[in-house]
């Protein structure tokens, strides 16, 4: 234990009765990246917060923590905080919600040695810069004028400002995309630093980490060197994760023509076209991925095959003719799933709205009675149909409006991002939900920014941006 | 006037709405019961006041001016011998009744404009706003000081003033709540699945206007009573002989010092009234709001 | 993050220019509703002047003499410039109860109105930015506990009333009668104490909820997490952000301070506009109130638009040109 940079014994965290964190200890080594992996609710970021003494009062903290050569009381939030200020470094999840918005993100940099009553170093912040490729004629800018990836830079800067030792990070790459995901990491561990980093996403951490530990129910569930993580020796409950989280591919489409075909589609912002002309033929049971940095139109693309936005120039195509999408032809699936439901009405409701038009009118039961089978077939089986959407988690209210879809069997189905707020698991149901309402004949078109999924899920993926490419 | 939205923090968010287990969650709430229960309280002495007066309110009785609070009198009497407690009921019907009056003929026409614009074309939406935006630069009491002005002296006129005074503000968070809904992933789903427009408004975007219009409504009540007791109190608004809680304090000023009573009564009504209008609309806030709840 | 979409110095002028094209529009739209004051009222202005004047007789001359004054003669959308005209140049017409210059008499009472509404204003700034720290600061602690009663107390107090209980128990009930009636200031400041301290209750609680979100934020945590105390997260990251919406209410309610302060000027016997503008109100004298009304509302769009100014020092996101997150 006395090697270690920072050392964890018998860790809990509980609100009144719930239980979050039980009995958790680890040693986080020097010069050791480790991953603290694990699914949404199971208590990873919890156990980030309680070693920075970030918890609200009402929670209950117990154990011991050993760091900077000190041993210290977890329950002690404020002496904690003060103590571990110049020992520890911490960075946030999201980099634009971490600076406060009106100041510099040079002052944001600073508060590092003003938070101890410290002067700021010139010399060390310009190092730093130099260091994790900062412009620093940025610095004085605001943080809405940055980039989040070039922001999670600075936010590591400001962590590693005083030389912390040890560096806590709360998932630093969800929040910018792939590329700058493996920069962000590299710039983490750079210079031997102790690294304790928390991250839904195994199969980045196998790649950076040196160690992974799974968290299940607020206990550690299994422990693995990180290149192992997806060997065939990886312990059980690592490959239950990682097999939990694989991405299933839906049956290829039929041979039937296509239901909706773009030819040399131009979309406008402004007078600026979005992208350059865009030609594409979707059939039935097709997944076809669309990606793209933010601003390159994808949110467009899907207005205009929703017949929301007239094209520029170009044609929309459906069954072969130039017309506007037929009731219930079209139905769009957004990234915000709470926001696409009405809140007063309970999800079985909001499942059977498809049922409340056509020609046969059924009755009620009979309307409640589909929506259940239908949310059951979305995993939904143990949920009360009768609560009201916001009282679900992120990943079911979208396994929720997929229940919908299926009822409402639209011929082309837009997902908009519809994974991106979901853990790994919540991801895979999603996909597999997707999957399955493609296999019934609809084509979807599946909005991401992440390319690996994409390529995994999809028959065809689209790259939007000013060089456009097909790839088959 | 410009950037944030007015009144931000006593606004209801446009997707307030009320809970699945609406009455019961109100009485949960320690503001919500308090405030029930006083609301209750001050409209049922306000409904029953004929019954229970002991004495006709605009009656003088010169041989039993001032008199202190005891057999009788139970509030004591002022200086023309009249019951306090008889007008204290009887002057509960014109604050409490012209609070209600003015909450809820604003409210109608601020959903009817609000809806109007959020749902008519570009051009009358453009118009009735920038008329909206045009009167929300006027502060809501000048606004009555003018209208007052126009109209003269006079209790129905000092609610026309009112009404005159805080339409806009309705009508605005009518139109924004209407046009969120309208516009929300909901509404857009039901109408991709073939859901009749008819039905879309009905279901996805009346219920988000209506309710964040009560709850406005009812945390705007509070400072109607008050509005129309100060006007009252300056002689504006409810006219001699006639009981109201402000008029009484303005008829009684000269005789604090002989019968305090004539002060206290009047400013406790006016106290627990607007208090039980602020708890009720601050429960109503809070239950309305879903993040907070789950 | 590219280097042209820069806004720092660029972005000044362009939202100021903004910020002054909107008042001024505000002012131009709430002028031409001011003035409709008067050919909307009842009677004929001249009559009204002429009878105040005690002309029972009035000779075409006077009578053609005071229609031309008024622009009776235009049509009424010249009528509403040649009005526009006069208070440009400092003319707000002539009373309907006296005859005499509006203008004159406003402004002789004006300078005392505008001193008890100055300070209170100063009051319940001070008064509640001080209860809101106070309360965010201890959260959930007693000094909280008794910010949050005190508000809810005098959140349903109106302010008349609590001027006739401070007049009735502090200063009769104490025997300080006699040193009210002797010092202009001591009325002045104990009027805006009230008025200042009645108003301070509202921002206090929008303050303090908007503090306390701000408390609970990422960039607070961050702060705490580099060790920062909390005094100063309170201070240097939480409080800047919420004083954009307490601003903004305070700005709005520099309204509701000008209409309250005649009532408070009656109570306190002030000598401000407050017993002038009553008369006004109880005969109809129209010309009067729609001085006052105008007054009040140039008053408050420039109270507006400072305080849009100063949000725009607040928060660099509203001098940024609008086109979204670069």
């Amino acid at each position: 234990m006395s090697a270690a940079a920072l050392a964890v014994r018998g860790l809990s965290v509980a609100y009144g009765t719930a239980v979050v964190v039980r009995d958790l200890s680890f040693d986080l080594q020097p010069g050791e990246v480790l991953a603290l992996v694990g699914l949404s609710g199971c208590g990873k970021t919890t156990v980030l917060r309680a070693l920075l003494g970030l918890l609200p009062p009402s929670a209950r903290v117990d154990g011991r923590l050993r760091a900077a050569g000190e041993d210290l009381a977890p329950n002690d939030r404020t002496a904690l905080r003060r103590r571990l200020g110049h020992a520890i470094g911490f960075v946030a999840q999201n980099p634009f919600d971490a600076c406060a918005p009106h100041r510099s993100v040079r002052a944001h940099i600073e508060e590092a040695w003003r938070a101890l009553g410290h002067r700021p170093d010139p010399a060390r912040i310009a190092a730093l810069c130099d260091r994790l490729g900062l412009d620093p004629a940025m610095l004085d800018r605001f943080p809405h004028e940055w980039s989040g990836g070039m922001l999670q830079r600075a936010n590591i800067a400001a962590a590693l400002a005083l030389d912390p030792p040890v560096v806590l990070a709360d998932e630093p790459t969800s929040a910018v995309d792939a590329d700058n995901a493996k920069a962000v990491m590299a710039c983490l561990r750079d210079g031997g630093r102790s690294v304790l980093v928390v991250s839904h996403d195994l199969d980045l951490m196998a790649r950076t980490a040196n160690r992974i530990l799974l968290l299940e129910n607020g206990r550690i569930a299994a422990e693995t060197p990180a290149g192992q993580a997806y060997a065939e020796t990886a312990p059980g409950p690592i490959r239950t994760f990682a097999r939990a989280a694989a991405l299933v591919r839906p049956p290829e489409p039929s041979a039937a023509p296509p239901l909706l075909e773009c030819q040399d589609l131009v979309l406008v912002r402004g007078a600026r076209p979005l992208f350059p002309p865009l030609s594409l033929r979707l059939r039935p049971g097709e997944v076809l991925g669309v990606v793209g940095p933010s601003g390159s139109g994808k949110s467009s693309l899907l207005a205009a095959l929703a017949g929301r936005l007239p094209p520029a120039a170009g044609l929309i195509l459906r069954d072969g003719a130039e017309r506007p999408p037929r009731r219930g032809e079209v139905l769009t699936l957004f990234q915000n799933a709470l926001s696409s439901m009405n809140p007063r009405w309970p999800i079985e409701r909001v499942v059977a709205e498809p049922l409340t038009v056509g020609p046969v009118r059924l009755a009620r039961a009979a309307r409640a009675a589909a929506a259940r089978a239908m949310l059951a077939r979305q995993g939904l089986a143990e949920v009360d149909p009768g609560r009201r959407p916001w009282q679900l988690s992120t990943g079911q209210t979208q396994r929720v409006t997929l229940a919908r879809a299926a009822l409402a069997r639209p011929r082309l189905l837009l997902a908009d991002e519809p994974t991106s707020a979901l853990d790994p698991r919540q991801r895979c149901l999603a996909i597999e939900g997707l999957a399955r309402i493609a296999a019934a004949g609809s084509a979807v078109v599946l909005v991401s920014h992440d390319r690996g999924m994409l390529d995994r899920v999809c028959h065809r993926v689209v790259t939007l941006d000013p060089c456009s490419t097909m790839r088959p | 006037m410009i950037g944030l939205s007015r009144r931000a923090a006593t606004a209801p968010r446009p997707g307030a709405m009320p809970p699945t287990d609406f009455p019961a969650a109100l009485l949960r709430h320690p503001s919500g019961r308090w405030g029930l229960a006083l609301c209750l309280l001050l409209l049922g002495a306000a409904a029953a006041g004929p019954w229970l007066a002991p004495h006709p309110p605009n009656l003088p009785d010169y041989a039993a001016t001032l008199r202190p609070p005891g057999p009788g009198h139970w509030l004591g009497t002022d200086a023309m011998g009249r019951d306090q407690l008889s007008r204290l009921l009887d002057g509960a019907r014109r604050s409490l009744g012209g609070a209600a009056a003015v909450t809820a003929a604003i409210t109608l026409v601020g959903l009817l404009v609000g809806s109007l614009a959020a749902l008519s074309g570009r051009w009358i939406d453009a118009a009735l706003m920038r008329l909206v935006d045009v009167v929300m630069a006027l502060p809501g009491l000048i606004v009555a000081f003018g209208v007052l002005g126009l109209l003269g002296p006079g209790y129905l006129n000092l609610l026309i003033a009112l009404a005159a005074a805080d339409w806009a503000y309705k009508a605005r968070i009518a139109r924004a709540c209407a046009l969120e809904a309208v516009r929300s992933p909901a509404a857009m789903v039901a109408r991709e699945i073939g859901v009749p427009e008819w039905r879309v408004l009905a279901q996805h975007v009346l219920p988000s206007v209506l309710w964040p219009l009560l709850v406005l409504a009812t945390l705007g009540l509070g400072g109607q009573i008050a509005a129309i007791s100060a006007f009252s109190f300056l002689g504006l608004g409810v006219q001699v002989p006639h009981a109201e809680w402000g008029a009484m304090l303005a008829e009684s000023r000269f005789h604090f010092q002989i019968a305090p009573w004539l002060l206290l009564a009047p400013a406790l009504c006016i106290f627990v009234a607007v208090l039980a209008s602020n708890l009720l609309g601050e429960a109503l806030r809070d239950i309305a709001t879903p993040e907070a709840r789950s | 993050m590219n280097g042209s979409r820069f806004a720092g110095a660029r972005g000044w002028p362009r939202a100021l220019g903004r910020i002054g094209l909107q008042a001024g529009l505000a002012a131009l739209g709430a002028s031409v509703l001011v003035w409709a004051m008067l050919p909307l009222a009842p009677g004929d202005p001249v009559d009204m002047i002429l009878a105040a004047r005690r002309i029972e007789e009035p000779t075409a001359a006077q009578i053609a003499e005071l229609r031309a004054r008024f622009g009776l003669d235009l049509p009424l959308w010249q009528r509403y410039l040649h009005w526009l005209g006069g208070v440009l140049r400092g003319d707000l017409g002539l009373s309907w109860r006296t005859g005499e210059p509006v203008a004159e008499a406003l402004l002789r009472r004006l300078p005392a109105t505008l001193q008890l509404v100055g300070l209170s204003l100063a009051v319940s700034v001070v008064w509640s930015l001080a209860l809101a720290l106070i309360a965010v600061r201890w959260a959930g602690r007693w000094p909280d506990r008794l910010v949050m009663a005190y508000t809810r107390v005098f959140a349903a107090i109106p302010a008349f009333v609590l001027a006739l209980l401070v007049l009735q128990f502090v200063v009769v009930g104490l025997g300080l009668g006699r040193v009210l009636s002797g010092g202009a200031g001591i009325t002045l400041v104990l009027a805006a104490v009230v008025l200042g301290i009645d108003r301070a209750a509202g921002w206090t609680q929008l303050l303090r909820a908007t503090l306390a979100e701000q408390m609970a934020r990422g960039p607070a945590d961050v702060a705490r997490a580099r060790g920062a105390r909390e005094a100063r997260i309170l201070a240097v990251i939480a409080l800047p952000p919420a004083l954009l919406p307490w601003l903004t209410a305070l700005g709005i309610s520099v309204g509701g301070l000008i209409g309250g302060a005649p009532v408070l000027e009656t109570i306190f016997t002030w000598p401000g506009v407050g017993a002038y503008l009553l008369q006004a109100l109880s005969v109809r004298d129209v010309p009067v109130i729609q001085a006052f009304v105008l007054i009040a509302v140039l008053a408050y769009v420039a109270v507006s638009s400072s305080v849009d100014a100063l949000a725009l020092l607040i928060d660099p996101r509203l001098r940024a040109p609008r086109e979204g997150r670069a």
